[in-house]
């Protein structure tokens, strides 16, 4: 069974591109976007997922509450935390709240996506 | 108020010379006429003597406080200026008689109004702050109050005192804590829009990234796509940039030798100084105390000084370097309250005009092509973060001394 993967992101830029980059690379992922917390608790309440891909600054749940909520509810599910603040500001505090990356934005997609491939496979 | 003192006092003097000769002539066998006119020239030297002392306990008092005194008559001319006030200003007690007030202000029209608010609106000012000028010309701040002068008979106006403290101290202290204000403000704004232009930033990056996957590598819409990203990866250095100035990561702050910190600085720049045909002198203090502070963030600032040094002597000169250690004592117990240790680079390049000294320290504030201005703006956050501060002197044309004080701390220990 194909990998589910959710990328959150208020940025529909961003989701769109990521999402494109994922449906046309050879790894068979299931991949599905969400525009808000609130959204991919949603999602996942459906269909857990095998990993979360979320922004931190979404207006009403931020990345942060998501993660808990995730792992509460679908705890093994993985998580990586992605942010456009610089200097690893929320690095530490991502990784102690169970994380399981952080990735700066911009990124290099090449990057992005072994990112993903090392925890999917 | 001297003069009329003076005048007061010529008079008694002149009527002691009077008395005593009189005294003397009365010899010793008198008439009972004479005893009682002696028991009374007595009794009025006596009270003569009294009241010189309360004269001298006056003036001395005038004389010896710290703040400055002057008095103006109704036409607006110095009548008196006290000790503190002649050697702030460093004129002569003559030749400040009859001198218009106005001439002690930098700004004359400044001193125009207030002229005519005391002594026309007869209204009192206190706590005004004010620049005066001394007789070399040089501009400081001062706050004063002023009040009326009464004749002693009667209640006729008869001038107005000015009562002056010097407070550049205070005012350099205001403009430091405005500066990190500023700069505090500045940061947080930054960093809010730094984070809001990162994110379209990523958008477009991505994109491009997946359209440029998506054309054959020799495709020339491939090439124009990673022209996209090599465009957007130089926006997202300079927006790094302000992001570190937006929030400096925390100091990893460690005990460390200033010396090492600003050799270390040097061998970095010896080949720029050279090719620059600039001297470098350094006078370190003997075994001074380490400080307490993240090395690679005085680096830097110490690296951002040099550099502008560097700047400033386009046709070479000298950087002299030097280190001391500061004491500050307790006004009131002189006891040592802190020690602090003040590196002062100093460069022979073209100097700061006085009315920059101020702004060079705003962030964006540059005279050079290509400066960005964050050099020194970053360099007092820096040293901000670490608990020191910086300060600069500088004469329009012979060069420039920044100094920078880090507090030597004995509480981590
Ligand atoms: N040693 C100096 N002598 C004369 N002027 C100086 C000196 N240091 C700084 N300045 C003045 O202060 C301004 C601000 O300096 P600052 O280092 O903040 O920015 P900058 O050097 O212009 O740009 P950058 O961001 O590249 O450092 C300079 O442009 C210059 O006008
Ligand atoms: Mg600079």
């Amino acid at each position: 069974m194909a990998k589910r993967l959710l990328i959150v992101d208020d940025e529909e830029t961003i989701t769109f591109s990521l999402y494109q980059s994922f449906i046309h690379s050879p790894k068979d992922y299931e991949v599905v976007t969400a525009a808000s917390g609130e959204e991919a608790l949603e999602r996942s309440r459906e269909n857990p997922f095998d990993l979360v891909i979320t922004d931190i600054m979404m207006p009403g749940m931020d990345g942060f509450d998501l993660m808990a909520a995730l792992k509460k509810e679908a705890p093994q599910t993985d998580v990586i935390i992605m942010t456009a603040y610089g200097s690893n500001m929320h690095k530490d505090r991502a990784l102690s709240e169970g994380a399981r990356t952080y990735i700066e934005k911009p990124f290099e997609m090449h990057e992005f996506k072994k990112m993903v491939i090392d925890i999917l496979g | 108020m001297s003069k009329q003192f003076d005048s007061k006092k010529e008079a008694a003097l002149t009527l002691k010379k009077f008395y005593s000769a009189l005294g003397n002539n009365t010899g010793n066998t008198g008439t009972p006429e004479t005893i009682d006119y002696k028991s009374k020239y007595n009794l009025l030297l006596k009270r003569f003597r009294e009241l010189e002392k309360v004269f001298d306990f006056h003036r001395g008092l005038i004389q010896n406080i710290s703040s400055g005194l002057v008095t103006i008559n109704m036409q607006a001319e110095i009548t008196f200026m006290n000790r503190a006030a002649l050697r702030t200003f460093g004129y002569e007690y003559l030749g400040t008689q009859g001198m218009p007030v106005s001439s002690l202000f930098a700004d004359r029209n400044e001193a125009a109004s207030i002229v005519d608010t005391v002594l026309k609106q007869q209204k009192m000012v206190e706590s005004k702050e004010v620049h005066f000028i001394t007789k070399s010309g040089e501009v400081f701040p001062v706050g004063f109050t002023t009040s009326l002068l009464k004749e002693p008979e009667g209640n006729q106006v008869a001038g107005v005192l000015f009562v002056f403290k010097d407070i550049s101290d205070t005012t350099n202290l205001r403009h430091q804590i405005e500066r990190m204000d500023r700069l505090a403000t500045l940061g947080e704004l930054s960093a809010g829009i730094a984070h809001e232009i990162r994110n379209p930033l990523a958008g477009i990056k991505s994109s491009a990234q997946v359209l440029e996957e998506s054309f054959s590598p020799g495709d020339f819409r491939a090439q124009l796509a990673s022209r996209i990203v090599k465009e957007i990866d130089r926006s997202n250095e300079l927006l790094k940039r302000f992001f570190n100035f937006a929030r400096p990561s925390k100091p990893l702050q460690d005990w460390h030798n200033v010396e090492m910190i600003l050799d270390g600085v040097y061998l970095l720049m010896a080949p720029r100084f050279k090719k620059k045909n600039i001297s470098f002198k350094k006078d370190f203090a003997e075994s001074l105390p380490q400080v307490y502070v993240d090395e690679s963030q005085i680096e830097q600032v110490i690296l951002n000084l040099f550099l502008n040094a560097v700047d400033a002597m386009p046709d070479g000169g000298s950087i002299s370097v030097k280190t001391a250690l500061q004491n500050i004592h307790d006004a009131s117990t002189d006891t040592l309250k802190e020690q602090k240790i003040v590196v002062t680079i100093a460069d022979t390049g073209r100097g700061i005009p006085p009315e920059k000294k101020e702004k060079i320290f705003n962030p964006f504030y540059t005279s050079k092509n290509d400066g960005v201005g964050l050099g020194l703006s970053i360099s007092s956050r820096l040293l901000e973060e670490n608990g020191g501060s910086i300060t600069v002197e500088s004469e329009l044309g012979k060069g420039a001394i920044f100094s920078i004080f880090l507090p030597v701390t004995k509480e981590i220990l």
